[in-house]
């Protein structure tokens, strides 16, 4: 099993790097079989140097030493165009991987992102982009062939000498290989339990240097219980990492006693061959160099190995981001609203929720009406509004735009007609320009209509005070910061930027204080009103001349009507009206 | 400069905490710094004398002595770097357990002025949630370089012994490459520097695409197309700089591989050449034609090395600029009052670091038990008065005083005792429940009957019906912990100020997330509970500002009215005009919709 899901990341890798950057994955091929030959024949051409010195045949000596010297000026050699891979490949690959997952991102499902796993793989795969781990993994399997290749190469060489030599060579670094593939799944597995830990370590420590959080811990005097908390968990993380690296310790201290002794049994026996003149001198001198060569590939095989296996985790975590569901689409084009928009029998429940966030809500909305939707937090209002614009399909009974349901809809045509403005609104750190015009950018450049838009939602004072169209906002980028009110006065313009059948405000006016809200909404109702508007507020004080309220409790349209009837009513709305009211009184 | 200071601030803080562990560690590290020459001496005679032997001149005994002495050295050498590799972790747990709670200690430490200030984050950031391990990376990277120039110098004085001119090879050849070196690593940080915009952009857009209020909007108003230019806009900066600076980094790197070369044709010239001469054996020839690879590579290695510690020295500079933040100025000693009267004298305010003056000579006086409200526009200097009543900043003119004793004199213990706040920008704790609401009043931890009547009468009962109870994980932070609505949040909040015993409690606008009936509930409740103690709260809900003693009215920074509801209302001013806006909803003044 775990075999198989192996063989199958490293097929993802492969071809992404071969579609992305064909030659250069060729040329890094191409350079590690080079680096393999080189290394290899070095020690060979080495016992022919040797030779032609030791018996004075002076016609190889010169052309051996030229040799010799040739193979030693290729790894420098390699070395460069290595520094230019790098560097290509590190541009290449943070293009074509980052593009990938940016072009991915935009297609993902809205309600997975509902999911806060959602946002955890994302930062995982994130990591594992910028750490350029999937070009890294193909180079280090690339180069654990290269070394093994190296090991047996070399072992090809001394054992043209004696068959014993590799054979006590290769006996000697088993037992070193297989402690280091030991010692690296049991730090896999050790770092995979710790993980949740350590994200818990890492909280704690960024609650220090949050200044919401220093605000409380200084006023309610709570940071040397969080001190405490987060260093035993520190403590305790690092203490096991060095309890197991103990234990490994003296498994690897062992193996490489082994790896030395079989090492000083080569030299014996290479010296014993020497000795009863099987091998020449040259021949010892290139074993000599050989044993090192080895010992050398084998400490850097084993030292790939385990960075191998840390790589294949992140690579991991980027093809897992794929997974994640990407929106479904319907095909049918959708035609302008004419009549009403229907909800019927719907129910809708998030991922992982126990109950059904709506539950059976039937309502309807006419063309031209200004509906409100009321209701206590969690019954269900925002979801509703979702809902209606076809972000969320009904996971039963369907939301229909005369007759036409918005699951078998093209949602882009869809769109077109609707538009928002949503509680979380978003703080573009982008020009002015495009914090309104972002809702329809085939007119952003047209300067005089944004201009006109935003005296007429925002007050004239409003462009002059913020410069230009221009000015890009926000502090990320050096841009002008904005008040909370002013924010919320783009998020309007933005909201009225796009030429709109139906717009939807949910919670608009929650964080400004009375006069600019009064200000803002004054100004609002005048802009909507030969729209489609549904409002979502808690304020029920907006209700009063709304065409329909709908209630909304516990995932169920409660009632449905006028202020007047809802009140005569005397239900959930009256006691709602009645809670809020009394304070004005 | 600043690297050889880090470097040296970094090695003596690493022995301070864990003498021992450094001394072992240098053993560990040190002594194989002259095992590269030694190999080469080794191999040298072993050939030498192998080669006597063969030629029948010499003895089996001396192949034997170093053959056996050289895999002595071999183990040794291994069991040396098995030692300092230990020792790395060792020091690692040894800064964890006693160097991180010290830096903690500092952090804690802080003038709160230091978090709210620019840049400061940013030194936070980067100084990363494990600074100690910032310092021990410093100290290897030092050592690694110390190490690998003494192994250099050896290795250099085993060429020497063998040849001169190979040793002055070595010399003009070393000091360029680690130049070389070293300018290149500089060109690359300069890439990282250049890039910091471009990828600062990316990354804001990523961060869109993984934010579900941003990506509701960009599928409704069809904006992927603007996200993708702008994607593209910075991806094709950012691959210019790193190309253009790449290439010139690329360059030197080249060029110190050709010197190497270089090197490599004068050394196996020079040796050669000897060698036919007679004034260099089989074995020197044999050893130096070998090691010549070794010792380009060492070089090579420690140009980068060199580049790494210039790098870890630099980065440690966050650390080292965290460690000059001003220590706290707050902690007075005062544990008594003879009274809990509040007063603010002629009090100005700006921020540490700006123009804007937020206060402008504000008086007020509460007395104790006495409840007010402050309303007044955003941006009007309420949550301002509410961090200098809490000390957290200093006036810039006047003073703040409870009880007649500056607040900053007050011991934190007591200020803790007389003043219990809920911020605006509360925060949930990705922790237990019991955690969550015991920080109001830490002495509580163990006291379930208590935080359960707090949340009780934050309206937040409910959130006890779990399996776990009182003890149930909130947030994701932990597998089996569960996340809580914004509301949900808020109540575990207000529950901190109920379980809390202090004289006055302050609530900086709490109920902005809250439904209109769970708001007017929170407000009955206040007055309810509230009722013995002093009260300071701020709302733009006009609503909850009815039931205060007395209503203090901010416009601008100044106190423009002061006096109850119905006195305000007596009179044509700024309370008024917003009582009656917000009203308005409710009396039919407005047709909204």
């Amino acid at each position: 099993m775990e075999k198989k899901k192996n063989a199958n990341y490293m097929k993802l890798v492969c071809q992404d790097c071969f579609q992305a950057f064909p030659a250069m994955m060729v040329l890094l091929v191409l350079l590690e079989v080079l680096d393999v030959i080189f290394v290899v024949l070095q020690p060979a051409v080495l016992a022919g140097v040797i030779e032609g010195a030791t018996q004075g045949a002076g016609r190889y000596l010169i052309p051996g030493i030229v040799l010799f010297g040739s193979l030693l000026l290729a790894a420098p050699l390699m070395n460069s165009v290595y520094r230019w891979a790098d560097l290509v490949l590190e541009v290449k690959s943070e293009q074509y991987f980052g593009r990938k997952m940016f072009t991915f991102s935009k297609g993902i499902r809205l309600e997975a992102l509902e999911d806060t796993a959602v946002l955890d793989r994302f930062k995982k795969a994130e990591r594992a982009m910028q750490q350029n781990t999937m070009v890294g993994l193909f180079r280090n399997v690339l180069n654990v062939l290269g070394r093994v290749v190296t090991c047996v190469g070399i072992m090809a060489v001394v054992g043209a000498y004696s068959i014993w030599l590799p054979a006590i060579a290769l006996a000697g670094a088993v037992p070193s290989l297989l402690v280091q593939i030991y010692r690296v799944r049991i730090m896999v597995k050790v770092r995979r339990r710790q993980s949740t830990a350590r994200r818990r370590v890492q909280y704690l420590w960024e609650l220090f240097t949050r200044k919401e959080a220093v605000k409380e811990m200084r006023t309610m005097g709570f940071a040397a219980y969080l001190k405490q908390k987060w260093s035993k968990e520190n403590v305790a993380l690092v203490k096991e990492l060095q309890e197991v690296e103990l234990r490994m310790h003296g498994k690897g201290m062992l193996s490489d006693c082994v790896v030395n002794l079989f090492y000083a049994l080569n030299i014996a026996a290479t010296l014993y061959f020497m000795v009863k003149g099987q091998i020449s001198v040259g021949a010892f001198a290139a074993c000599l160099m050989a044993f090192a060569s080895f010992q050398g590939s084998l400490r850097s095989l084993v030292d790939v190995i385990s960075e191998t296996f840390d790589r294949y985790q992140y690579t991991e975590d980027y093809y897992d981001y794929f997974a994640i569901p990407v929106e479904q689409n319907g095909s049918r084009q959708y035609l302008p609203f004419r009549e009403q928009i229907q909800v019927e029998d719907v129910t809708f429940a998030y991922k992982g929720a126990d109950r059904n966030a709506l539950d059976g809500v039937n309502c309807s909305i006419q063309k031209g009406e200004h509906v409100v939707i009321v209701g206590e937090n969690g019954s269900g209002k925002t979801t509703l509004s979702r809902l209606l614009t076809g972000a969320y399909l009904p996971r039963s009974g369907q939301v229909t735009y005369d007759g036409q349901g918005t699951s078998k809809l093209d949602r882009k045509s869809l769109y077109k007609h609707i538009s928002v403005v949503s509680q979380d609104f978003v703080h573009y750190q982008f020009s002015l320009r495009e914090n309104v015009g972002i809702s329809d950018i085939s007119r952003i450049q047209d300067g005089a209509a944004m201009e006109a838009l935003l005296s007429e939602v925002a007050g004239p004072e409003f462009l002059k005070d913020i410069g230009s169209l221009d000015m890009q906002l926000g502090r990320e980028f050096g841009g002008r910061e904005l008040s909370g009110g002013e924010w919320q006065k783009i998020a309007i313009a933005r909201g009225l930027w796009k030429d709109s059948d139906i717009i939807i405000l949910d919670e608009p006016t929650s964080a400004l204080d009375p006069l600019v809200e009064y200000d803002i909404l004054s100004r609002f109702k005048e802009m909507i009103q030969d729209k489609t508007s549904v409002i979502i507020s808690h304020r029920v004080g907006m209700c009063r001349s709304a065409d329909k309220i709908i209630v909304m409790k516990d995932g169920r349209v409660a009632e449905c009507g006028k202020h007047e009837e809802l009140l005569a009513l005397g239900g959930e709305y009256a006691r709602i009206w009645e809670e809020q009211a009394k304070w004005y009184a | 400069m600043k690297v050889i200071r880090n470097c040296t601030y970094a090695i003596r803080t690493v022995f301070h905490y864990a003498p021992w562990n450094v001394v072992l560690y240098t053993i560990g590290y040190f002594v194989p710094a002259f095992f590269t020459g030694l190999q080469m001496l080794l191999v040298q005679q072993i050939v030498d004398s192998g080669v006597a032997l063969v030629q029948g001149e010499g003895e089996l005994r001396p192949v034997v002595w170093w053959s056996g002495l050289l895999v002595v050295m071999l183990t040794l050498w291994v069991s040396l770097q098995k030692l300092a590799q230990y020792e790395t972790l060792a020091i690692r747990t040894r800064l964890t357990r006693r160097m991180a709670p010290d830096i903690a200690d500092k952090l804690i430490g802080l003038e709160y002025a230091s978090f709210e200030e620019k840049g400061v984050q940013e030194v936070f950031q980067r100084m990363s949630n494990e600074p100690q391990q910032m310092v021990a990376d410093c100290f290897n990277r030092a050592m690694i370089n110390i190490q690998g120039t003494m192994s250099l110098l050896f290795s250099m004085a085993v060429f020497f012994s063998i040849s001169l001119w190979v040793g002055v090879g070595v010399l003009l050849i070393g000091i360029p490459t680690t130049i070389l070196g070293f300018f290149s690593a500089g060109k690359r940080r300069l890439i990282s520097r250049q890039s910091a915009d471009a990828r600062r952009r990316m990354a804001d857009l990523k961060g869109l695409l993984s934010n579900k209020h941003a990506m509701y909007e960009m599928k409704l108003f069809s904006s992927e197309e603007l996200f993708t230019r702008k994607w593209n806009q910075s991806s094709a900066e950012l691959a210019d700089i790193t190309m253009r600076e790449g290439r010139r980094a690329l360059a030197m790197d080249v060029a110190s591989n050709l010197l190497q070369i270089l090197y490599i044709i004068f050394i196996i010239f020079t040796v050669s050449y000897s060698f036919f001469q007679g004034s260099v054996t089989l074995g020197q020839f044999t050893a130096a034609i070998s090691g010549a690879n070794s010792i380009g590579t060492k070089l090579y290695y420690a140009a980068w090395h060199l580049s790494m510690m210039l790098r870890c020295a630099l980065e440690m500079d966050f650390y080292m600029e965290f460690l000059q933040l001003e220590p706290r100025r707050d902690l007075g000693e005062v544990e008594n009052l003879d009274h809990y009267d509040i007063a603010f004298e002629n009090v100005n305010f700006r921020y540490p670091g700006t123009e804007h003056q937020i206060l402008r000579n504000v008086t007020f006086y509460v007395k104790e038990g006495e409840r007010i409200a402050f309303v007044g526009e955003n941006g009007a200097g309420k949550s301002t008065i509410i961090k200098l009543l809490c000390g957290l900043y200093e006036p810039t003119a006047g003073r703040v005083t409870i009880g007649g004793v500056p607040v900053r004199s007050l011991s934190e213990e007591f200020r803790q005792k007389v003043l219990s706040v809920v911020f605006q920008d509360y925060q949930g704790y990705q922790m237990s429940l019991r955690e969550n609401i015991a920080f109001g009043s830490m002495g509580k931890l163990d006291q379930d009957q208590k935080l359960a009547h707090a949340l009780e009468l934050a309206g937040g009962s409910g959130l006890l019906a779990h399996r776990q109870g009182i003890d149930r994980n909130l947030g994701k932070l932990v597998e089996d912990g569960e996340d809580l609505s914004k509301g949900q949040w808020q109540r575990v909040a207000m529950a901190r100020a109920f379980v809390s015993d202090a004289r006055y409690v302050i609530l900086d606008e709490p109920t902005a997330a809250l439904d209109p009936i769970a708001e007017s509930q929170m407000y009955e409740n206040f007055a309810k509970i509230f009722q013995e103690r002093g009260t300071v709260m701020i709302s733009h809900r006009l609503a909850s500002a009815r039931m205060a003693d007395r209503i203090l009215v901010l416009d601008g920074g100044r106190i423009v009215q002061a006096g109850n509801h119905e006195e305000l209302m007596g009179k044509d001013g700024l309370y008024r005009q917003m009582y009656v806006a917000q009203s308005s909803w409710y009396q039919g003044a407005v047709n909204l919709v």
